[in-house]
């Protein structure tokens, strides 16, 4: 039943093949197995079963909820009424909001039920998921789930990955559903736990396997896990240079960000307001748009949203390609591994033989991205951080010698280093006398980012195709030294653009690298066509036909 | 040679000091080098170039607080005087996630007052943040218009009323440099004894008009009088209830001296000045403290000041910490604020700022209703402005011009001598104002016309108003009627009273006829008081006069 995708189960709900309670439970209960990875900060198990029979009940009152009792994972920036949200920091480590998001509100609204609050680093500050008071969140992907909790015997350790980036050729069938490749889709652990199973010689030993794991990615490491997990039908996240695409591509799932806009960031907890969109993971990208369907639309809290009507997004069973004008921007980073330039120019030619023109685009100001990013990203954090002062909420030192004492030792507590290098950078920005030096010329410079975008779709190209990362998810302990952990800024390049300029992409797991890792694809869309550019997504989906992870050998273990 | 540019040099620099200074050193400096020069070099001086005046040079921060049903971003109430912190909605308190909503009626209120202030109103205008940290600010930043404010380039003008009756009031203009919108702040209380603070934060997102003037003040006086002409627009307009005394009205002033036509000094900053009569006097000290500072040789520093009301002296604050960079930066979560004019007024939104359709809008402006009253009642300026400064009084005013509108008998002169003597001293003696006096218009009406008819006399108008006070349901010729104070104008009977005062007071009738023309007023007074005050006066001064001459 977790294998199903959120379209699938909406339907079996409706045919009155599942229940809503049923879902849910089988969910906690998956989600239980799955601790160890460490993706929900706060866990709210127990009122959702309850709530799911109540919200059943005012369904049959004649109330149409578009999400009856599916489960859903919130990114822990997102303020949810009575649950704590605490950005994954000290400083909110004890608060709870007094009221929802307005995105969180709408999943309510449909009849959704709030599984945990997800992962992340903290503040939304980073993409790796690893710098989170709550320790850092775990990538399922070839975890070794044997390791800690379960004893295995030690041939496990041989088995290998089957699908890699040219096993893909030989699976590009169009009407495939999700669930059947989910069954030809066999992970490499599922049959190290038949051969477990299959061992009753009683001779349980420790898995000796490398006890290091793959990152997440980030920030919203929880939320990507969460649904690559199969826990929850979908789940928030937030992307404000990656966050969403970043961790989407990880970890295996879709990872929508829309247009600037689109979706209201009320309740969101700001990064940088002004690149700040909330994100959407989704099994597949069908999933996606009936939650982006949900979400979207004018928020009268957010002056920002746009207030033209919402026209929802409805995508084709078998979406065509045909006469779409593809769009390759040309600058690739030296970071970028074979694999995924080979993925990328593989993928390209399948739009080319699927009757779309593919062009190579120039995109001459994208490589000052990550620097103007940086620019304003820390300008917005130094000003949005500046209400942590320990006087209305979240933490309050015992400091009480003076004021100034007190807002200082509560944003010592309270803030981790990155947050702390990234406020005092963006105060030496904002500086009176550095300000047209870094941030008015970074704002400039944004523009001429997002003007390049502009000229490359005034040209008549529909869409762009680049990699969402530069490579698969690096191992733990790859990050733990310093030269590295800073490299992983440079996993933006791909996404930071996209948020510069406004506009909508979605990331679309594709392939396993030759570490069995997904590597997801980027798809660039115009302002606010979300429908054609997740119409070519779920034609690329049903071409790659990715063989999505499946965990569902642990619902039967007894822990 | 080397002996000659060092003097040389000195002099150059000396001529870029203030006169005052230059003058005595460069003299000394001129005579040491040539002692014949001596005698020349001073006298001229004396003659020509006395020692200047110095000159205060005076610009004014108004922070007034829109007059709006909800703050500015926010959905809470803005009443004064709530309960602490019952006014507070997620927004006013920064909690995380919560964003700014505009209330357009800021907006508007905003641009009422700068079109009124002759203002250039800016058709985009944008946010700023800007940054500092105080308990009372929740969200370590104030939500202001520092890049592109809604409007600049104004100007008022304004009256220095007359000091005696001699003199003519005296028109000034100032100009307005421009106004913007932003957040109040929240209100902290100290508690020294147990080492705490108490934050309200129902002030916290009230919207403000910050209205900057340029230096074009020169004294207490004058900034007093422009203030008071900008409160009466502001309340006119009913974008601010213009109340000092409950901070809906705050003024900072900026203050130097200089020598007329030299650049400007350096200026202090006196901030929480909480009524007119204080800015008027803080600016006066402020000047006079810095002229003697500059005339013993000390330098003015750059400082924020504050007014201290029981010494009438300004008194440096607590330096905040020194020089504060404020770090602007713009608003993210707000659109930029779009004017529109009839002209570019969009189609398809009904809902937005029309400055044109706010100008048609704006009542009768103080100045304008100063030339009508002029014209229409030939009635004095000082007079108007009595009645304009006087709050609310200038609506009674004309509410009862237009009730007695049809009787020519009913001089609007006399309506407002009545009303500024009578009802206002009536009115203070109780501690009421205009608005809770509880005294319908039309009774004051029917007052101002039975005196003007000769039915009542002027002592007996205050009498039936102290009357009405009493039982304001009465009606006005009851009270006449039940206390007989119709006026006594029949000639027969005045003239036998003031016989009987002839013969009472035979001194003061010797007095009159020896020239002593104030030697009548006990004789009126005598027939006054045998009158219990209905004699009509001026009748009985006539009978008076012809009996004695």
């Amino acid at each position: 039943m977790l294998s199903l995708s959120l379209k699938e189960v909406l339907t079996r709900i409706k045919n009155g093949q599942l229940s809503s309670c049923e879902v849910f439970e089988k969910c906690v209960h998956r989600a239980k197995k799955l601790r160890d990875l460490n993706f929900f900060i706060t866990e709210t198990f127990d009122n959702g079963t309850e709530k799911t029979s109540h919200k059943m009940k005012s369904q049959k009152d004649g109330k149409s909820n578009l999400l009856p009792g599916i489960p859903f994972a919130v990114k822990d920036n997102f303020c949810t009424r009575n649950i704590r949200t605490t950005c994954a920091s000290n400083m909110l480590k004890n608060y709870i909001p007094p009221y929802n998001a307005t995105v969180v509100q709408r999943l309510l609204d449909q009849g959704a039920q709030i599984i945990g609050k997800t992962n992340m680093d903290e503040f939304a500050m980073g993409s790796t998921s690893i710098d989170s008071v709550f320790g850092p969140v775990r990538n399922p992907w070839k975890y070794n789930f044997l390791q800690t909790s379960y004893p295995v015997p030690s041939e496990c350790q041989k088995t290998k990955v089957h699908q890699t980036v040219g096993s893909t050729d030989d699976s590009c069938s169009s009407q495939k559903s999700y669930s059947r490749n989910f069954s030809t889709a066999v992970s490499n652990i599922s049959e190290r736990l038949s051969n477990c199973t299959k061992n009753d010689n009683g001779q349980h030993q420790e898995c000796s396997l490398n006890s290091d794991w793959f990152i997440s990615g980030g920030s919203s490491g929880g939320s990507a896990v969460a649904v690559a997990a199969g826990t929850c039908y979908g789940a928030l996240g937030s992307d404000t240079g990656g966050s969403t695409r970043n961790p989407a591509s990880y970890c295996g799932v879709v990872g929508l960000k829309s247009t600037y806009g689109r979706l209201s960031r009320y309740g969101l907890i700001p990064l940088t307001n002004s690149l700040d969109v909330p994100g959407i993971f989704a099994k597949t990208v069908d999933d996606a748009a009936i939650i982006f369907n949900t979400l979207a639309g004018h928020d009268i809290q957010d002056s920002t949203t746009v207030t033209d009507p919402f026209h929802p997004v409805i995508l084709p069973d078998a979406p065509e390609v045909k006469g779409l004008t593809i769009g390759i921007p040309q600058n690739c980073d030296s970071l970028t591994t074979k694999e995924v330039i080979d993925l990328r120019l593989k993928v390209a030619d399948m739009f080319a033989n699927a009757g779309a023109k593919v062009v190579p685009v120039s995109l001459p100001h994208a490589s000052y991205s990550v620097s103007c990013y940086i620019i304003l990203c820390c300008s917005e954090v130094a000003s949005n951080m500046a209400c942590y002062d320990g006087i209305e909420f979240g933490h309050r030192a015992k400091d009480t010698v003076s004021t100034e004492q007190l807002f200082a030792t509560t944003r010592h507590d309270g803030f981790n280093d990155v947050v702390r290098e990234r406020i005092l950078a963006g105060n030496y920005f904002l500086l009176k006398s550095n300000y047209d030096q870094y941030v008015l010329k970074a704002m400039q410079v944004r523009r001429l980012i997002r003007d390049d975008y502009m000229k490359v779709f005034s040209s008549g190209i529909d869409l762009l195709l680049t990699p969402t990362t530069s490579g698969d998810a690096p191992l733990y302990q790859m990050l733990t030294t310093e030269e590295n952990y800073w490299r992983t800024g440079e996993q933006d390049l791909y996404t930071v653009p996209i948020n510069l300029a406004g506009i909508p992409a979605i990331t679309v797991p594709t392939a396993l690298s030759k570490n069995g890792l997904p590597i997801g694809l980027q798809l660039i869309g115009q302002d606010f066509k979300e429908q054609e550019m997740l119409s070519a997504a779920k034609w690329l989906e049903q071409e790659m036909n990715f063989p999505y992870l499946d965990l569902s050998f642990l619902d039967d273990i007894n822990t | 040679m080397a002996h000659n540019s060092i003097i040389l040099h000195r002099i150059f620099l000396l001529q870029r000091l203030p006169k005052h200074i230059c003058y005595g050193l460069k003299t000394r400096l001129l005579s040491y080098r040539n002692p014949q020069c001596r005698f020349f070099s001073t006298k001229p001086q004396a003659q020509c170039q006395p020692k200047k005046k110095w000159c205060g040079v005076v610009g004014l921060e108004i922070h007034a607080q829109i007059l709006s049903k909800s703050k500015m971003f926010s959905g809470s109430a803005t009443s004064y005087g709530a309960p602490t912190n019952t006014q507070v909605a997620l927004f006013d308190a920064a909690l995380p996630g919560t964003l700014p909503v505009l209330n357009q009626r800021c907006v508007e209120a905003a641009v009422m007052t700068a079109l009124a202030l002759k203002c250039q109103i800016n058709k985009i205008s944008t946010f700023d943040r800007k940054h500092y940290f105080y308990s009372d600010l929740p969200a370590g930043f104030q939500i202001t218009q520092y890049h592109k404010p809604l409007a600049v380039d104004g100007k008022l003008e304004y009256i220095i009323s007359s000091a005696s009756k001699k003199q003519q009031a005296i028109n000034k203009m100032a100009r307005i440099t421009q106004i913007q919108l932003e957040v109040d702040s929240g209100k902290s209380l100290h508690d020294h004894k147990d080492h705490q603070s108490l934050i309200d934060l129902n002030r916290a997102g009230v919207g403000l008009m910050e209205i900057v003037t340029e230096p074009d003040f020169v004294n207490g006086d004058e900034a007093a009088a422009f203030l008071r002409e900008l409160q009466l627009i502001l309340v006119t307009l009913g974008t601010c209830d213009g109340k000092m005394s409950e901070g809906s009205f705050r003024v900072d002033a900026n203050i130097s001296v200089h020598h007329p036509g030299e650049p400007y000094g350096v200026r202090t900053e006196v901030k929480n000045i909480n009524s007119i009569r204080h800015v008027s006097k803080a600016i006066n000290f402020e000047i006079k403290r810095q002229t003697e500072e500059l005339e013993a040789g000390k330098e003015i520093q750059n400082e924020t000041r504050s007014f201290d009301i029981d010494t009438g002296e300004t008194v440096l604050m607590r330096d905040k910490e020194g020089f504060q960079d404020y770090r602007f930066m713009p608003e993210p979560n707000l659109p930029p604020i779009y004017v529109y004019d009839d002209q570019s007024l969009p189609e398809t939104d009904s809902k937005v700022v029309n400055m044109d359709a706010i100008q048609c809008q704006i009542p009768e402006l103080p100045n304008q209703k100063r030339l009508r009253l002029q014209q229409d009642y030939e009635l004095s300026l000082d007079k108007i402005n009595m009645l304009l400064f006087e709050h609310g009084m200038i609506v009674v005013f004309e509410d009862i011009l237009a009730i007695v509108s049809h009787d020519p008998l009913v001089k609007p002169q006399n309506i407002a001598n009545f009303l500024m003597n009578d009802f206002l001293s009536v009115l203070k003696s109780k501690n009421l104002s205009i608005d809770n006096s509880g005294i319908p218009t039309s009774a004051l009406a029917d007052i101002c016309t039975l005196t003007d008819k000769d039915e009542i006399s002027k002592g007996t108008a205050k009498n039936v108003l102290i009357e009405l006070f009493n039982r304001p349901s009465q009606s006005v010729r009851n009270i006449v009627e039940s206390n007989k104070w119709y006026q006594i104008n029949d000639i027969d009977r005045l003239k036998d009273l003031c016989e009987e005062a002839f013969s009472q007071y035979p001194e003061a009738v010797m007095k009159f006829k020896k020239g002593r023309k104030r030697a009548i007023n006990p004789l009126i007074v005598h027939v006054l008081n045998a009158t219990d005050g209905c004699a009509n006066p001026q009748k009985v001064k006539d009978i008076l006069l012809k009996m004695l001459s």
